[in-house]
């Protein structure tokens, strides 16, 4: 009975203390429910352009703090998405295309967002300036009664000033896509090459062919690679390359395969990656029409049925 | 001084609690994918560890056996430990709501995480001294930390390799972490 009452009052002491620590400490430490928000909106675009579905860049930051998905920005596109998805470390939902609402209301639909950019076709443009004003970030320049134009680095493709135009001189177009600078080297760099020897042209002695040991012709290789016709490449089995390095010491020409080599694997991975992007926009894109039409139909069929019960109540109508 | 010196030695490196004792592994795959998070959950993790090793240490030792209730021990460390995770969740969520939100459901497991409670358990079960509890739940918590830091950065230079595509994700992670448990196998009969 007394170790009934011990066990009893040691459990109770012990909640009755650790419950009182933790209701203080629960008063003191007020939640900070702002700064998640904050760090979310310094990412956005700031072109407060509502695509996203929310009024603005900062009630979509409260939305995603919230928990609503990450990739609803269209003018941000692909890199917002990227960046988001670092800070708060959830993963983007593009794939998952059935709980993501569909974003952007993209034109060129094959197209991902990161690459589309305005254009004003300069010879039908008539200066009218409403696409200046409408512009968030001060992407187009022009003045009035003159032609205006697009700056492409500035342009996020949200395309506002499509709608002001009034004579549709302004389209979207795909912005060409940056090629990485920076070469991936996976086992060796090669140490007998004097970098500032140059290039000779390849005699095709065949040296190359025997070191690799993967049993590929980097001569070959270094042909398709030289005109970046990667599919080519790829069927000589580019994927399988090592990046070893091998092939660069044997070369009595001093040519530096690998660097050809890793370059093209960065450009079959950056086309992929497009491929991939362009996909998912396209998806988004799909989800989104599909939701207008089903939106319109609802409302037609309600007016209909409103029509129908009215009969000889023409107030209804 | 030098027996405290081993202990913590054999804490952090020889007895890993999650390289060589295999405990603690939620957070060990849960939160590894980035650096920064791992690290957080690391300092969290030793906070929790710490404090409720210590605490236990003394309850068990001041109130349990003086009452012959120290059949109760794992009830109470549960009990405090719960009490000192929820402490860390607010602090937290006041301090740096970010941090928070990316911790997610894995702060409130620390809990759960059997390397906290086990800290608080073998102490016991080896008659140590107050001062070395301390000394033993600090460099535990600092193993399990510099383990996630360790197993974070090998995550993190994975996302860039050239992985077969049957090996990615979990399964490279768990290759890789099997690999780093045999690296400290390399510690065994350092200190003690």
């Amino acid at each position: 009975m007394s170790e009934l009452a011990g066990i009893l009052g040691v459990l109770g002491l012990l909640g009755a203390v650790l419950g009182t620590g933790l209701a203080w400490a629960d008063r003191r430490l007020r939640p900070d429910t702002d700064s998640v928000a904050d760090a979310i909106d310094a990412l956005l675009p700031q072109t407060q352009c509502a695509q996203c579905g929310y009024p603005g860049c900062r009630p979509y930051a409260d939305a995603v703090a919230a928990g609503a998905p990450i990739d609803l920005c269209p003018p941000g596109g692909q890199e917002t998405i990227r960046s988001l998805a670092t800070l708060l470390g959830r993963k983007p939902a593009s794939a998952g295309v059935g709980q993501v609402e569909p974003s952007a209301g993209l034109n060129a639909k094959d197209l991902p967002a990161k690459t589309l950019l305005a254009r004003i076709d300069e010879s039908r443009c008539i200066g009218c300036y409403r696409c200046i004003q409408a512009c968030p970030v001060d992407a187009i320049v022009g003045a009035a009664q003159l032609m205006h134009t697009v700056l492409a680095d500035q342009c996020t493709g949200c395309e506002l000033c499509l709608d002001p135009c009034p004579v549709d001189c302004i389209e979207l177009v795909s912005k060409p896509a940056q090629e990485n600078e920076r070469p991936l080297r996976i086992i060796a760099r090669p140490r007998n090459r004097d970098p500032r020897s140059a290039e000779l042209p390849c005699i095709r002695c065949g040296k190359c062919e025997a070191a690799c040991p993967e049993v590929l012709i980097p001569q070959e290789l270094l042909w398709y690679a030289r005109d970046a016709a990667w599919d080519e490449a790829r069927d000589h089995g580019l994927d399988d390359c090592i990046e070893c390095g091998l092939c660069n010491q044997v070369c009595p020409s001093n040519i530096d395969l690998l660097r050809h080599f890793s370059r093209g694997r960065l450009a079959v991975k950056a086309q992929e990656q497009n491929r991939a992007e362009a996909q998912a926009a396209k998806a988004r894109f799909d989800k989104h029409q599909a939701r207008m039409l089903a939106r319109e139909a609802e409302r037609e069929s309600r007016r209909r049925h409103r029509l129908d019960e009215s009969g000889d109540r023409p107030w209804l109508r | 001084m030098g027996e405290l010196g081993l202990i913590f030695v054999g804490a952090l490196v020889v007895n890993n609690f999650v390289l060589a004792q295999f405990l603690g592994l939620c957070p060990f795959m849960g939160v590894t994918g980035q650096y920064r998070p791992a690290v957080a959950m690391g300092l969290a993790t030793t906070f929790v560890l710490t404090i409720s090793a210590t605490t236990a240490h003394v309850l068990y030792n001041q109130l349990l056996l003086p009452l012959g209730l120290d059949f109760l021990r794992i009830i109470v460390f549960i009990v405090v430990i719960a009490a000192v995770v929820q402490l860390t969740e607010r602090a937290l969520r006041s301090a740096s709501p970010l941090l928070h939100q990316i911790l997610g459901i894995y702060l409130p497991l620390i809990t759960t995480n059997c390397a906290v409670l086990g800290v608080a358990l073998l102490a016991i079960g080896q008659t140590m001294t107050f001062a070395e509890t301390v000394v033993f739940s600090i460099g535990a918590a600092a193993g399990f930390s510099l383990v996630m830091a360790l197993f974070a950065a090998l995550r993190e230079r994975l996302e860039h390799a050239r992985i077969p595509r049957a090996f990615e994700g979990p399964p490279i992670a768990l290759v890789t972490a099997g690999i780093l448990s045999l690296a400290f196998m390399g510690f065994t009969g350092l200190a003690g």
